[in-house]
């Protein structure tokens, strides 16, 4: 009998063993392609707390230097942002971040307003397959989920990424257990060059109001806020396009004077920041490049230790160290994406 | 033994995970195209809305090299590249009308067709500022209808009027 229960429970762990490292094997990597895929799990190697932490889209990942604010300003933060993030994926993120920490300011874009539902599947899968199964990961798969996806996929990615058999390649032999970092504190360096130019107008809409589900989530990260003593900040990235309407500027506008929440708009601050849109963006004005995103955050800097609380941490442990070797990794990829850029550029 | 068991562990860990062939995900692949749309080229058909400029109709899905050979080059040009995904959403600004795409394979599909101002019109005669009595004149009650909308569908293209105090102020075909 004791021999039947023992080799029950080896064939148990065998198949655990083994289900497990199909599904390490199968899960698409996101090292070479789609870094963006890397982003949200980037977080759990974290070594210490910061005081200001972003949510958000792409608006928050491409246009905050998590780097200059510590280097000028002793500010330590980390940006939690992933391609096409929406709301209720920017609500779990936020609680489950507080399950690890507890930071000064949250700071959230507010350009994710606009979608009421559920996008895409393919983002889903960027925004949620990276996050640790948490209650928090659990609620925000399904809020997410469109009509073809299901649960059990994200719990166990090997039942969605099966079919991948014929495209696996060393890549994901090489990242089977590990990972390296395609950021630096969340932001996704980018050193391109492309101005800005002819950048559409949006047009007319019948209905300018934000889905009564977006307002939910926004409450529901104001009152979580609050409980835990955060100050939300919201912002608006100064992302030309897609197009911010000025009637949605209104809402949440009024919006932050009801809750007495910050919302500063940076689409009407770029001079004040030192924005040039023929040099700072990467993409004709959807997302601003190093040397951009590097502007706003001293702009940001300066006024986070004058609107917020928090202090300038230079020189404390364990900050000092670990943001000492942050920065040196994040002038490292720098010049080296420099250089990359700068012989395409020359070739 | 012990290979025996662990060859029949992988065997049905590998049974397990192939039987999700037949569930809802329909085994799709990395989720690396989130631009790929189920409907081809011409998905609206002959019954579908179409614009005029000239000679030439442009339709909802219609392969943009057919639309750019009719048109000729626009006035303006820009495109904004998917974020984190391959494939570049288009918009070709033509005087009085504007046209954005979505990428498909190796190809552009229209995706929107939005009249900016009264030097066009509907095939059926509506332009920006007509009152909205003449869209339901031209059109009927509309399958949406309120104060800022009338929406008419046909054959996979919808056909919106955006109304501002009674007026039209923008008009835009777009996939239902």
């Amino acid at each position: 009998m004791r021999k039947k229960i023992c080799a029950a429970a080896l064939w148990c762990a065998v198949f655990a063993v083994g289900f497990g490292l199909l599904n390490a094997l199968f899960i698409p990597k996101y090292m070479s392609e789609i870094p963006e895929g890397a982003l949200i799990a980037e977080y759990y190697k974290e070594e210490a707390g910061h005081d200001v932490v972003f949510i958000g889209d792409c608006e928050v990942y491409e246009n905050f230097s998590p780097d200059v604010l510590w280097r000028e300003y002793g500010i330590p933060s980390y940006i939690r942002g992933s391609a096409q993030q929406l709301i209720w994926q920017s609500y779990y993120l936020m609680e489950e971040t507080l399950k690890y920490e507890t930071p000064k300011v949250m700071v959230f874009n507010v350009l994710s307003m606009k979608y009421g539902e559920p996008q895409s599947e393919a983002y889903n899968r960027l925004n949620l397959d990276g996050m640790r199964l948490s209650p928090q990961k659990l609620a925000a798969v399904r809020a997410s989920m469109t009509e073809e996806e299901s649960l059990l996929s994200y719990l166990f990615p090997l039942l969605r990424y099966h079919s991948r058999w014929n495209e696996l390649g060393g890549e994901d032999v090489k990242y089977l257990f590990r990972r390296d970092m395609v950021s630096d504190s969340g932001y996704l360096m980018n050193v391109q060059v492309r101005p800005a130019e002819d950048v559409p107008q949006g047009r007319p809409l019948a209905d300018y109001s934000f889905d009564p589900v977006c307002w939910d989530y926004l409450d529901k990260m104001a009152d979580l806020c609050q409980e835990h003593g955060v100050q939300l900040v919201l912002v608006k990235a100064p992302s030309l396009y897609p197009y911010w309407y000025g009637q949605w500027e209104e809402q949440i506008e009024d919006y932050a004077a009801r809750r007495g929440l910050e919302y500063l708009n940076f689409l009407e601050l770029t001079q004040e920041a030192g924005l040039d849109f023929s040099a700072d963006t990467y993409d004709n004005g959807l997302h601003l490049n190093l040397y951009g995103a590097e502007k706003l955050s001293r702009w940001f800097g300066a006024w986070l230790s004058e609107h917020c609380p928090v202090e300038d941490r230079r020189g404390q442990q364990p900050f000092e160290d670990i943001w000492s070797e942050k920065s040196a990794a994040y002038a490292a990829r720098k010049a080296r994406l420099e250089a990359e850029w700068n012989a395409r550029e020359g070739a | 033994m012990k290979r025996k068991l662990f060859c029949a562990a992988l065997a049905l860990v590998l049974a397990f995970s192939l039987a999700a062939c037949g569930g809802k995900d329909g085994g799709g692949k990395t989720p690396g195209d989130a631009n790929s749309q189920q409907p081809g080229p011409s998905a609206g058909g002959d019954a579908a809305y179409a614009f005029r400029s000239g000679d030439a109709a442009v339709a909802i899905d219609q392969d943009m090299a057919e639309v750019l050979s009719a048109l000729g080059e626009p006035k303006s040009y820009f495109e904004a590249e998917s974020c984190a995904f391959e494939g570049l959403d288009k918009t070709y600004t033509y005087s009085g009308f504007v046209i954005t795409t979505r990428p498909d394979g190796d190809k552009d599909y229209v995706s929107s067709i939005v009249l900016t101002d009264d030097s066009v019109t509907t095939p059926e005669g509506v332009y920006i500022g007509s009152p909205a009595g003449d869209v339901t004149a031209a059109y009927g009650q509309g399958d949406t209808a309120s104060d800022t909308l009338l929406g008419y569908v046909k054959g996979g293209t919808a056909l919106n009027f955006i109304l501002d105090g009674g007026k039209v102020i923008s008009i835009e075909y777009l996939a239902e």
